[in-house]
């Protein structure tokens, strides 16, 4: 049968090549087109009740996607000729952003910015800026008092004066274009604003910009700067294969096989509607590495047949003969690491587990079509054969000294040594923490202009970052229900206590505010009245665009605002929420959890958390089926996974000292990197084994093991390295995170297959040893 | 031996300070008004938030209270462990071990009454005033509360104060200020020199009073308010609080940032650096000389002025 196979695809070359041109070409022209999508729904693990919650109602409240643009004098405070007409420039020109609701825009320049004064006889207000405003002391003075009594000190100007914010609401339907708002043109409007203030200040006024739509414009760029870095991988990986192959033309044959893969991936991605997201962009690197570290043993399997004397379609087709079943069998290995992840019930790592399977099978065409036809148009000259023998002898000097060094003593040595280190981090790996730690958006690296952006202004205004909204679901015309509102109340006045709490907004919170304005601003009358039209009287003012009622006044979300997003605070902020819902049942009002970016990460959290203990167990658990029915051993089976388990442990004590959470995008770190690193331990013992099988001492077996399979093992690891560890220059930090951990998993597990594995067997396979 | 005698209540300290820790409370609510009860210190506010200090406002408890109403005012009978809490609802609490626990002791029919000041007189005689002229008074401690007008208006009656000679003063809205001779049985009407809202006379000795109000007006009087004389201040912010310093001066505050200190029985004041941002309702001068202030940031003490 596969003889036939193989005879066909032979006899076919020159047909199947051209097949590969025409494919990948359209391929490409489909890459092209490929879409980066930074949309963040589908990080959301829709299953879970919080997430329901947050997707009932993002339509009607998730309108709170507004932008803030904060201006800061350099020196000084705002009250400058100079500041006060950029601040009216860029309030104009934010008014005519795309997707912009141009009445919502806010600035000191607005008339919907007004102080209102309690006088004798009632109120009486006006503009913050005069009409008749002109740059002078008097004005100035004028202004800065009406900024005290318009409230909006710390929301729309600094506590200490030094700088402005224009605020600004956008709508999910751009009005001017009637289509769907484009966060990539909004974020390119922002940035212009920005370069303008730098240039016509002259650098005396500096400009923050924060915002979902700044995020996403941030985290698409990141995304695409990532291409750059594959560039880069491909070659570090090509110089790899170089060193190896030793000539040009044969380490040319894997890159651009594997490039091939990847053209398709991405076009095939293309064509079925996909777009590629900050996630799924790593799985090129991933597919490109895995692909050329199974292409070079083809490689090293063609070299040596053609050194039989066959010539090159021969050496090809008898290479693709030999290896066809050990490399599907290795690329279905990968493909556990990856279907482990469907255990994570998040679209987004579902789709990267859906994409990178996909590129394994296109990879499986490549290698084991693609790859064989091109090797057999080589022609190697009889001076390689010797170059390759020079360079083989001097391994095997090497591997000789490491497989006599596994001695009884120094293997025991070796083994405690690793038990110890196993230990540790599994003492240190209970530390993991959930979830983020660092402030501003977790995406971006601490040090990002956005993240900085986000300290100057938390630090210069009273603005909070991090929400987590309860949905309060009642009755229609729930606001001026006494029982509703202060039922709100105490759970108000109960949350504020819970540590980690800043503050908290809601429609009862508003209406006590407003109501000690209509009573001459007197604190004893920030209650909620018993009388209903007095209560009306006081919900009135507060309009839904606040996002804290709909339409009906039927939901009410309550905005709690954080100090951090730190999983302990998320927690005790979730439990006193739902002990509050528990012990106050009310027919009129349910507390639903939870909306807005802390509400989403409280979920996420808790998925993640859920979801640690099964993806190790389920990985794993395929870890040990696959070497048992491989090897039908329980020793070889311990050889493979201690090492395997021990590094995982290290991982994570790793984690622990960088201060990496254990979230979406570092959960499947482990999965990966086990899937992927079983493989060196798979090769060498499959040598291993067969050499023990004819009854060979396990001195012998071992170096006959090492000489066969321990250069594929580090030439595996160092590029399937090379692939990962570019994503620590991504500007992402959490693919700089997910790219440290993979290059660490590789690499050690590499280690741990050339160092723990021999000593270990070297105890386990006692009975196969030389008796001295 | 030397060590264990280290230890052991090192020990019992961490172990009690986790106890203690368990019933503290921040001070961040909205708080009212406060009193000084001996060597503690009790505060009112919203959602009928009680809090004592016993350690100089360092460190607070909850008290255990039977409502959920917010309290506006508190009143200790001076020198004793007996006093009232009063607030919306129409609500007027006791408690008889100095803040410790608290009963409800009346209760209006009609819940939207709202008291907004209550003084002690005695452990006997207590007068507790609020909105729309609404006056009671007991002087059987609390057993019966007896209500009367003391105003044919229905304005606010915002706070009751007692000066050194005994005379009792009460500042409401629309230029109200009253005056009793006879601890509160019959109240006269002091000529107003204004006629927006007071929030508060405060008797320097038994002739000087400070008036202040809405639109940051302050007056003064020499003639226990036959006169007054508009004290001049540039701030129009409400000015809500105002209390003797031990070196003379008045302390005043109210809405955010409205801060000022008057010199030579308050006759000039001047702007004072606001300590922080926020609203004040009520500052209390402290035994040891330290100021309380009261209000939407919770209770913060306030250096020595």
């Amino acid at each position: 049968m596969l003889e036939r196979v193989s005879t066909w695809i032979f006899r076919h070359r020159l047909p199947l090549v051209g097949f590969f041109v025409v494919v990948t070409v359209i391929m490409a022209v489909f890459a092209s087109r490929l879409r980066v999508d930074a949309s963040f729904n589908k990080s959301l693990p829709l299953d879970h009740p919080y997430i329901r919650t947050f997707t009932k109602y993002q339509s009607e409240f998730g309108g709170a996607n507004r932008v803030l643009i904060a201006l800061m004098a350099k020196n000084g405070d705002i009250f400058t000729p100079d500041f006060f007409k950029q601040l009216r420039k860029v309030t104009d020109e934010t008014s005519f952003l795309p997707a912009v609701d141009r009445a919502q825009v806010q600035s000191l320049f607005t008339p919907n910015v007004r102080y209102i004064e309690v006088i004798e006889d009632g109120f009486t207000g006006g503009n913050v800026i005069p009409a008749d405003f002109t740059p002078n002391a008097a004005n100035f003075a004028r202004v800065r008092e009406n900024i005290l009594k318009s409230g909006k000190l710390g929301q729309l100007v600094a506590n200490d004066f030094s700088g402005a914010i224009v605020s600004a609401q956008l709508l999910e339907i751009d009005p001017a274009t009637g289509r769907k708002i484009d966060y990539a043109r909004v974020a390119a409007g922002l940035e212009a604003i920005r370069q303008q203030v730098g240039q016509e200040s002259k650098g005396a006024i500096t400009v923050h910009i924060i915002g979902f739509a700044k995020v996403i414009g941030d985290i698409s760029d990141g995304a695409r700067g990532v291409l750059v870095l594959f560039g880069v991988s491909i070659c570090i990986t090509a110089l790899l294969v170089w060193n190896y192959a030793g000539r040009w033309k044969l380490a040319a044959a894997p890159v651009v096989c594997s490039l091939v893969a990847v053209v398709w991936q991405l076009g095939g991605l293309t064509a079925l509607g996909y777009s590629v997201d900050p996630f799924s962009i790593l799985v090129p690197f991933l597919v490109f590495a895995i692909g050329v570290s199974h292409g070079v043993q083809k490689i090293s399997m063609f070299r040596n047949e053609m050194f039989k004397g066959h010539d090159g379609p021969t050496a090809a087709r008898s290479a693709f003969m030999q290896l066809i079943v050990p490399g599907v069998v290795a690329l279905m290995t990968d493909t556990v690491g990856f279907i482990t992840m469907f255990v994570i019930k998040i679209q987004v790592i579902r789709e990267l587990a859906l994409i990178a399977s996909l590129g394994v099978s296109v990879i499986v065409v490549t290698n084991f079509l693609l790859l064989p036809i091109m090797l057999s148009y080589l022609r190697l000259p009889p001076s390689y054969g010797a170059w390759v023998a020079k360079r083989r002898a001097r391994m095997d000097g090497y591997w000789a000294r490491l497989a006599k060094g596994m001695r009884p003593r120094p293997s025991m040595v070796i083994m405690l040594v690793c038990f110890a280190l196993g230990a540790w981090g599994y003492w240190k790996a209970e530390q993991v923490r959930i979830g983020d730690t660092q402030a501003g958006v977790p995406e971006l690296r601490p040090n990002s202009r956005y993240n900085r952006d986000t300290r100057i202004i938390t630090s210069k205004f009273s603005i909070g970052v991090d929400i987590l909204s309860v949905i309060v679901e009642t009755v229609p015309n729930g606001c001026v229900n006494y029982d509703v509102v202060t039922l709100m109340d105490q759970f108000e006045g109960a949350i504020r206590t819970v540590p980690g709490v800043q503050s908290v907004i809601s429609l009862p919170s508003m209406a006590k505010l407003v109501n000690a304005g209509y009573s001459e601003g007197s604190l004893k009358w920030r209650i909620l009245l018993r009388n209903p039209s007095a209560l009306a009287q006081a919900v009135s003012p507060i309009e839904t665009a606040t996002g804290l009622l709909n339409g009906d006044a039927s939901v009410m979300p309550i905005m709690i605002f954080l100090t951090d997003h730190k999983a302990e605070t998320l927690r005790g902020v979730t439990d006193a929420v739902k002990a509050f819902a528990a012990s106050h049942p009310s027919p009129q009002a349910r507390f639903l959890l939870a909306s807005d970016n802390a509400g989403v990460m409280a979920a996420t959290n808790e998925v993640v958390a859920a979801a640690q203990r099964p993806i190790l167990l389920w990985v794993f658990g395929a870890v040990i089926a696959l070497c048992l029915i491989t090897f039908r051993s329980l020793r070889a089976t311990l050889c493979i996974v201690v090492p395997l388990v021990i590094v995982s442990w290290l991982a994570y004590a790793l984690m622990v000292y960088l201060g990496i959470g254990l979230k979406i995008s570092t959960l499947p770190v482990v999965a990966l990197g086990v899937g992927v690193g079983v493989d060196y331990g798979i090769y060498l013992f499959a040598s291993l084994q067969s050499s023990l099988k004819r009854g060979e001492f396990l001195e012998d077996a071992m170096f006959q093991a090492f000489k066969d399979t321990g250069a594929a093992i580090v030439f595996t690891g160092l590029t399937l390295g090379a692939g990962v560890s570019m994503w620590i220059f991504s500007d992402l930090k959490f693919q700089a995170d997910m790219g440290l951990l993979l290059t660490f998993m590789f690499l050690v597990n590499m280690l741990g297959a050339i160092v723990l594995l021999p000593a270990m067997a070297r105890w386990l396979f006692h009975h196969h040893c030389r008796k001295d | 031996m030397n060590l264990s005698a280290h230890v052991r209540p090192a020990l019992l300290a961490l172990l009690t300070a986790s106890a203690v820790q368990a019933g503290l409370v921040a001070p961040r609510m909205l708080l009212l008004d406060g009193a000084v009860v001996g060597r503690n210190l009790i505060v009112v506010g919203e959602r009928g938030t009680i809090l004592r200090s016993t350690d100089d406002a360092h460190s607070w408890q909850a008290a255990t209270v039977p409502a959920a109403s917010t309290l506006t005012a508190v009143s200790f009978a001076h020198g004793s462990t007996q006093g009232w809490a009063v607030g919306h609802d129409a609500l007027i609490l006791v408690t008889h071990d100095a803040g410790l626990t608290w009963q409800k002791q009346w209760q209006g029919a009609n819940l939207t009454d709202s008291f907004l000041s209550v003084l002690a007189l005695d452990a006997r005689h207590v007068l507790a005033v609020g909105a729309y002229g609404l006056f009671v008074a007991t002087d059987d401690g609390g057993k019966t509360w007896v209500r009367r007008k003391v105003l044919e208006e229905d304005y606010h009656l915002n706070r009751l104060s007692q000066g050194p000679s005994g005379h009792l003063y009460l500042a409401g809205e629309h230029g109200t200020l009253l005056r009793s001779t006879d601890l509160g049985a019959i109240w006269q009407r002091i000529d107003s020199p204004y006629d927006g809202s007071f929030y508060g006379i405060l008797p320097l000795d038994a002739h000087t009073l400070v008036a202040h109000g809405l639109r940051g007006r302050i007056y003064t009087s020499v003639n226990d308010g036959s006169t007054w004389i508009l004290v001049p201040n540039e701030q129009h912010a409400l000015i809500a609080t105002a209390v003797k310093l031990p070196d003379g001066a008045v302390l005043f505050a109210g809405q955010s940032r409205a801060w000022f200190i008057g010199r030579g029985d308050a006759k000039s004041v001047s702007p004072w650096p606001a300590p922080f941002a926020t609203a004040v309702a009520q500052l209390l001068a402290l035994p040891d000389g330290s100021i309380l202030a009261l209000g939407e940031a919770g209770a913060v003490l306030l250096p020595k002025p």
